[in-house]
């Protein structure tokens, strides 16, 4: 291992990423390491794809920017794997570790072909045995544990034990210890062929594309509609699937879907617009004769 | 009224003056609000944006979700933006040059922590001084923005972070405040509370406020499924259990004149609105049932009183 690891967690609101990402680092400074761990601040919503950070390391970290070149990215929910930022910066000798129940053929497939180290747990499944819930967060410690060795997986179900302890009882402290230990053992490693040596991934252009100076005085933007461009489409867990020949064209949906999502022409329901679709599921349930349902994205891309 | 019919065939003609892509939480009421009051009119639109979830979550650099021409100063301040926005224009047309073919209509919105709170003295000073504006507040009961926090907006008995359930507390202490009651007292042309769920209620209402020579006000209820504590896919159909428990009337204040435009046929228990919500979970276990009986009677009291204002028959 290097002096310094980096580590870049994605997932969405809600699933942990960011109180795992702090867990692991509070771990690695109880086992002697200088630590930091941070979310990608920003004001991104619920469902949402988010990201954090954590970097340790053996020497004092004097740098204090978001991680941009990891040693290993997280993925937390699998629906991200089509997101073309998100092996941004992955080292050659660096891990991709996925929360999925998929083969490792499926997922580099999703990864857009993503060749090099591979890890994987079905943290879900492990979440929702042990803890009862959907917190895929405390199963993929166990597995970093395992793939990095870092410190002991005594020195982790310590920490953990300390922080849930105080807040929950022992039955809830036990359930995380098991998921823990079960995300150390699951854990499935799939080295690939990265040959050593290779470039990193290189960082897709994004961001602030334009240098200060070139910037509208007063940081005006100009463009009006032009946040169509942003697709909110992969915040989406669940999708709305029509029965058309149940649909009235009442239009209902239209007038109701927050987020521009459902075409029409003609005065004709047409469709969904997937782009920007966030699954939020309002307009099935304000749909008369209930011709529109909410799918499960992740059967969707399982069975593309 | 003169415009568009506000027939969905016809308005789904428009082009939304929201685009896809802001990020509002999934399910957000705001967005479904803003739709709703900016298709219902004609005319061109300048709106003023005060500080919170619909400001923060359309304008992320480089992308605007807007349309139409749009402007954000602070959190306090959104009355005050638009009278300097609506004064200018006014200069404009008297100094000759500009096009007055065609009449611009100005809309404000903020949400309740900028209205109820922090905007209240900004907003009382623009329609004392008759500023031709709608202001719209979007009232989600609380500063969900930062994070669920409570402000004046929030209802009695709601959980939030800065009022959590505990022994020493059963949730938010306090009784709401009633603004549209405070803004009514200014004694302005237009005053009215609406609904998204009620959708054509909500615009046939704004086009009565763009159309009065003066200040107009308008509050809507604004479901926050994240803060509320439900399925986001439940967004109207809690709205509507607002509406139909008399939680949250519908009305309008004409010149002074009170009318109900709303009277549920039957007047449904608050408790059908309160088990929707998680941030009310707490008030279905059997030791807050006095307290529920007492948000009850609140409820009864405000709305015999709006009865009693509109002419309407008392009862229940």
């Amino acid at each position: 291992m290097p002096e310094t690891i980096e580590i870049r967690w994605h997932g969405r609101g809600g699933q942990g990423v960011v109180t795992a990402a702090r867990l692991l680092a509070e771990a690695a400074m109880e086992a002697g390491y200088f630590i930091q761990a941070f979310p990608d601040y920003g004001p991104e919503r619920s469902g949402a794809p988010i990201r954090a950070f954590t970097r340790l390391s053996r020497a004092p970290i004097s740098i204090h920017s978001q991680v941009q070149t990891p040693d290993i990215v997280i993925v937390l929910d699998d629906t991200l794997l089509g997101s073309p930022s998100l092996l941004e910066g992955l080292k050659p000798e660096g891990w991709l570790v996925v929360n999925s129940a998929g083969s490792p053929e499926q997922v580099r497939r999703r990864a857009g072909g993503y060749m090099g180290r591979l890890a994987l747990l079905d943290a879900t499944r492990i979440a929702l045995e042990v803890l009862k819930r959907n917190l895929p967060n405390t199963p993929l410690l166990g597995a970093l544990v395992r793939l990095t060795g870092l410190f002991s997986l005594e020195d982790l179900t310590r920490h953990i034990r300390h922080h849930l302890a105080a807040k929950f009882g022992e039955e809830v402290v036990r359930a995380n210890l098991e998921a823990v230990r079960r995300g150390f053992e699951e854990v499935r490693v799939d080295l690939g062929q990265t040959p050593p040596g290779e470039r990193p991934i290189e960082a897709a252009p994004g961001g602030m594309a334009l240098p200060w100076f070139e910037l509208p005085r007063g940081g005006l933007i100009l463009d009006a509609g032009n946040a169509i461009a942003y697709r909110t489409g992969d915040w989406r867990t669940f999708r709305p699937v029509v029965e058309m020949e149940k649909c009235t064209h009442c239009l209902y949906c239209w007038l109701y879907c927050p987020d521009d999502a459902i075409r029409v022409a003609g005065g004709r329901f047409l469709g969904f617009d997937e782009a920007h679709c966030k699954g939020c599921g309002i307009c099935a349930s304000v749909c008369p004769p209930k011709a529109i349902t909410m799918v499960e994205e992740s059967r969707v891309m399982a069975a593309a | 009224m003169v415009g568009t019919p506000l027939n969905l065939k016809v308005l789904s003609e428009k082009q939304p003056p929201l685009s896809g892509g802001h990020r509002l939480c999934a399910g957000c009421a705001e967005a479904i609000i803003v739709k709703q009051v900016l298709l219902a009119i004609d005319d061109p639109v300048v709106v003023i944006n005060g500080t919170g979830c619909l400001e923060v979550s359309t304008t992320i650099f480089p992308y605007t979700a807007w349309r139409v021409p749009w402007i954000h100063v602070a959190f306090e301040n959104t009355a005050a933006v638009a009278s300097g926005v609506e004064a200018a224009y006014r200069a404009l047309i008297r100094r000759g040059g500009f096009p007055t073919d065609r009449r611009v209509v100005f809309v404000a919105f903020a949400g309740d922590g900028g209205t109820y709170d922090i905007g209240l003295q900004a907003l009382s000073g623009a329609l004392e001084r008759g500023h031709k504006f709608l202001y719209v507040c979007l009232d989600n009961e609380g500063y969900m923005n930062t994070g669920i926090q409570r402000s004046s907006a929030t209802p009695r008995g709601a959980w939030t972070t800065t009022t959590p359930v505990g022994a020493a507390m059963p949730g938010k202490p306090q009784w709401r405040k009633d603004l549209t009651g405070i803004i009514a007292a200014h004694r302005i042309p237009y005053v009215a509370q609406a609904a998204p769920s009620h959708w054509k209620d909500l615009m046939s209402k704004v086009r009565k406020a763009v159309a009065v020579d003066g200040p107009a006000f308008l509050n809507v209820l604004a479901d926050c499924n994240r803060g509320w504590r439900h399925d986001p896919a439940l967004t109207l159909e809690v709205t509507r259990m607002a509406v139909e428990t008399c939680y949250w009337p519908l009305f309008e204040v004409e010149n002074g004149e009170w009318r109900l435009n709303h009277r549920p046929r039957r007047k449904l228990p608050i408790i059908e609105y309160l088990k929707l919500q998680g941030r009310f979970a707490h008030l279905l276990r059997p030791e807050y049932q006095d307290l529920v009986e007492e948000i009850q009677k609140e409820v009864d009291r405000r709305w015999e009183e709006l009865l009693h204002r509109c002419g309407e028959p008392a009862g229940t």
